[in-house]
């Protein structure tokens, strides 16, 4: 047995940290999208099922779209009924993927080793996120891209304000992902949240129903959902109803500052209870 | 100073009863019933204990994932509730949980590169450190062999290496040599001890009386959320 050693308690002062070197957010952000990267390539198959699946979707709708001879989006956003729905299911996985956003990267074993790490639970949270992201706008654009060629599609491109909902399209949807981990944290499951969530914007999102052929009820309701804001962002973008995008835009920002606070409250609260109560687990 | 200081901490669960079964309110259990213990700087200490006698909760609280109810806690001088992320930059952890976050079909050396962006390492430093403490750990020629082939003990090694990596002046580790042979746990055990001599603070959680008596340092023994007594030389020789 090793002799055992008297401790000095007064050897250091407050503990040296080690090797952190204080890496800058653009290195932790490399490190990570390249992790990430390695991780998307080893499951090759899933690169492969979701660009057909997002290519079969345009065909589908945009086939669809161009059965229509007349259409109330014609009036309403000035685009054909084929644009309207091409342009929703391009754009779609900008702010659908959003609940679900962060759920690779909160699997118990994961997030434990890291809430026990300097970077804080939340930048770790966008740092995994930022290449999904930054693919989703990527893809939307290719998608979108590739629907115009295929149905020969002609839309009027204010690029600012394109930019403009894109931007606020991803803080909701960041907005939304942390609302799904606080969710996930507290409750260990987000399938009521994606219900009340999906059930019912499927149709009043204004994704590829008109929400204006809709009964006044459901109406209503749509403008409670982020996806309402976020497609009529993009169709006024697109379209020519120019006159609407100011007063969207600010409707739009004001929604996503609303939902970022009470997302960025809802995490906080949700960690506290973790810690609290150490259910930090599930299966 | 010291490095670590438990002062009267209690902490106490609700009692986790099947839904179905049982819908009346859940009773409280003590895990942690005023526990008091003082750490210097390079000192191991082991905390022994039987299964659920609070020795995993404990490391938790000072690795800042649980909140204490009651008492005080300072890592590094540090208070975990006030300044977790201060304590957070001075610890490396090995924690009792399943797979530990790493990728199954990523090398060792991309899951700790990862990890080691997450400690804010420098990537050149990381490289270096991760080759040098495989090497020090024997799994130098395993470094780009995917997570998924390595077995139980070779993981929990790469947990160790993850918990090594920002050279941290204090070590908070949960059953650090579960799983792992008695070949590479005499290594494991050298390795911490020449740590300690370099003046880095280890906690040591185990049930394994030998691991105790292995590593050398202060041992108690926690018994259903209380510190008993420092076990006696016949328990550690047992």
């Amino acid at each position: 047995m090793r002799a055992r050693r008297r401790s000095d308690c007064c050897l250091a002062d407050r503990g040296d940290p080690g090797l952190l070197s204080g890496k800058s957010v653009s290195g932790q952000l490399f490190a990570v999208a390249k992790r990430e990267v390695k991780a998307r390539i080893a499951y090759r198959m899933t690169i492969v099922t979701s660009t057909v699946s997002v290519a079969t979707g345009l065909l589908a709708y945009g086939l669809l779209g161009r059965t229509s001879i007349v259409s109330v989006t014609t009036s309403t956003y000035g685009m054909t009924l084929a644009s309207f729905l091409v342009s929703g299911v391009a754009f779609a996985p900008l702010i659908t993927n959003g609940l679900g956003m962060f759920g690779n990267y909160i699997y118990p074993g994961q997030i434990e080793e890291v809430m026990t790490m300097p970077t804080g639970f939340r930048q770790y949270l966008l740092l995994s996120s930022a290449l999904p992201i930054s693919i989703s706008i990527g893809s939307a654009a290719l998608s979108f891209t590739l629907g115009i060629f295929l149905f020969g599609l002609t839309f009027s491109y204010n690029i600012p304000a394109l930019a403009a909902v894109v931007l606020l399209g991803v803080v909701t949807s960041v907005a939304l992902g942390f609302l799904g981990v606080a969710f996930q944290l507290v409750y260990k499951q987000t399938s009521v949240l994606s219900w009340l969530l999906y059930a019912f914007t499927g149709v009043a999102g204004n994704m590829l129903v008109p929400t204006q052929v809709l009964p006044q009820i459901v109406q209503d309701i749509s403008f409670l959902t982020p996806q309402y804001y976020f497609f009529t962002g993009i169709r006024i973008a697109l379209g020519s109803d120019l006159a609407s995008l100011t007063s969207m835009l600010e409707i739009f920002t004001a929604y996503a500052v609303i939902l970022i606070a009470l997302a960025l409250f809802s995490l906080e609260r949700a960690l506290m209870f973790l810690r609290r109560n150490g259910t930090h687990g599930w299966a | 100073m010291t490095a670590i200081v438990l002062k009267n901490v209690r902490k106490t669960f609700r009692r986790k009863a099947e839904v179905a079964i049982s819908r009346r309110r859940s009773e409280l259990r003590d895990v942690l019933k005023d526990i008091t213990l003082e750490i210097g700087h390079g000192e191991i200490v082991c905390v022994l204990g039987r299964n659920g006698s609070g020795k995993t909760t404990l490391i938790r609280i000072l690795s800042t994932l649980i909140e204490p109810d009651g008492g005080e806690v300072h890592v590094s001088g540090f208070d975990v509730l006030r300044e977790p992320e201060k304590v957070r930059k001075r610890i490396g952890v090995v924690l009792n949980s399943g797979e530990g976050g790493f990728h199954w079909r990523l090398s060792a050396l991309a899951n700790l590169e990862y990890y080691a962006a997450l400690y804010r390492i420098h990537t050149l430093r990381a490289r270096e450190r991760i080759t040098k403490l495989l090497r020090e750990l024997g799994l130098e020629d395993r470094g780009a062999d995917q997570y998924q082939s390595f077995s139980t003990g070779m993981r929990r090694r790469i947990a160790l290496v993850r918990a090594l990596l920002p050279d941290a002046p204090v070590l908070l580790l949960d059953e650090p040599t579960l799983g792992v042979d008695p070949w590479s746990t005499e290594k494991i055990h050298d390795y911490l001890f020449e740590l300690s001599k370099q003046g880095k603070t280890i906690l040591c959680a185990t049930n394994n009386p030998i691991e105790a008596r292995a590593l050398g340092g202060r041992s108690c023994v926690l018994e259903e959320g209380v510190i008993v007594a420092s076990p006696t030389e016949e328990i550690l020789a047992s």
